[in-house]
């Protein structure tokens, strides 16, 4: 029979234009973002950071510039965390391989800069700023449970 | 094959596989690479106005008004952020919202040079005569590590660390690749830049 076709055609047509609009009104309304998301800033927190450079040696591409100081009590003290996030992969390794799940990746993804400096994050220098860590690699945060990292008080100092 | 290789290592490949067109592009290219070797400045944003007068700053706020509203790119993806680029302009995020989603195919009709993705420096004198072909005024946007700085390819002899070596750059998206959604952003706060702008302005 003729016309069973072009009638189908018209049926999806007509399906479609009258689904309702798809778009996301992007800086009024935000795309539901998975909590493990691997965001285009870092967290990182001093007290449990030990400054042992295992995530700036994890990284495929060396953007993460650690400056340590020994303090008297032999712990070190970070003076410079900075991570290029300008040539950033966001593989997330530096979070796999941080023993003391003192870094995590973030959930921010508007970090456009105007120069090409901005893009370093020196997280050393940033002590009171909030961090919006994202549970990638840690989905036991997700649920609030402790996870096995010492609390600083708990961690043996070599003397 | 071991052998080829290990004899191309040492005395490159031989000249009976070389063209005179292959010659010459390699040594256009070895020109470029010798050339770019210090970036250009970046540009940040309500610099450089001087001192306006009542029409010039009249004028400047309808130029820029429309000007910021509509922001052509050039169609041109490099690499795997042009994805991104891609879903930025269909419909779930919707450039033309902002007025940009008219991708021109000639440069010479575009304001804003999207390079999204690796920039190889073969493609880099081309990416550098389509910046050239653009008419003033005229954006660049780095989307991505790429484009950025290299990205995870920076150590390679063939991939151009940073395409500010090639062009000014107003504006960086860090991402590998940048979501959908963080172009935009990077798109809105070039939009904040174009506002600030001034027809004092001199680029460099
Ligand atoms: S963030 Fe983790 S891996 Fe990196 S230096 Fe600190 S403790 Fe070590
Ligand atoms: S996410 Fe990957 S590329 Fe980025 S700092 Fe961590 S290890 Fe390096
Ligand atoms: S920044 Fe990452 S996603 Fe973008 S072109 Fe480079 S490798 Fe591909």
């Amino acid at each position: 029979m003729y016309g069973t076709g072009i009638l189908k055609a018209l049926a999806v047509t007509f399906k479609n234009a009258l689904r309702p609009p798809f778009t996301v009104q992007y800086p009024d309304e935000k795309v539901a973002i998975s909590l493990r998301f691997r965001g285009y800033n870092f967290a990182w927190y001093r007290e449990k950071c030990t400054v042992c450079c295992t995530c700036a040696k994890a990284c495929p591409v060396g953007i993460i510039y650690i400056v340590g100081r020994l303090q008297p009590n032999n712990a070190y003290y970070a003076e410079r965390f900075e991570i290029d996030t300008g040539r950033c992969l966001f593989c997330g390794l530096c979070v796999e391989s941080c023993p003391f799940e003192a870094i995590y990746m973030g959930r921010e993804f508007e970090q456009a800069k105007y120069a090409r400096r901005e893009e370093f994050i020196d997280w050393a220098k940033k002590d009171g700023d909030p961090r919006v860590p994202s549970s990638w690699f840690r989905p036991c945060e997700e649920a609030g449970v402790e996870t096995h990292y010492l609390q600083p008080e708990q961690r043996k100092v070599n003397l | 094959m071991v052998e080829v290789y290990q004899h191309y290592l040492r005395a490159g490949p031989p000249a009976a596989l070389l063209t005179e067109s292959d010659r010459d592009e390699g040594q256009r290219i070895n020109e470029l690479i010798m050339r770019c070797r210090t970036p250009y400045p970046d540009q940040p944003p309500g610099f450089d106005r001087g001192t306006p007068g009542i029409v010039v700053t009249t004028a400047d706020t309808m130029l820029n008004w429309a000007r910021r509203n509509s922001v052509w790119p050039v169609l041109l993806g490099l690499a795997c952020c042009a994805f991104e680029m891609i879903a930025a302009a269909a419909s779930r995020f919707d450039l033309a919202r902002f007025g940009m989603e008219v991708f021109r195919g000639s440069p010479r009709q575009a304001d804003l040079l999207i390079v999204s993705g690796t920039v190889t420096w073969k493609m880099g004198e081309a990416l550098r005569r389509i910046y050239d072909q653009m008419a003033e005024p005229k954006w660049v946007m780095a989307m991505g590590s790429c484009a950025t700085c290299g990205g995870p390819f920076t150590n390679a002899y063939n991939v151009v660390n940073g395409v500010n070596l090639l062009m000014p750059v107003d504006i960086y998206v860090p991402g590998c690749p940048p979501r959908p959604d963080a172009l935009i952003y990077g798109l809105m706060q070039l939009q904040k830049k174009i506002e600030q702008e001034s027809l004092a302005r001199k680029r460099k």
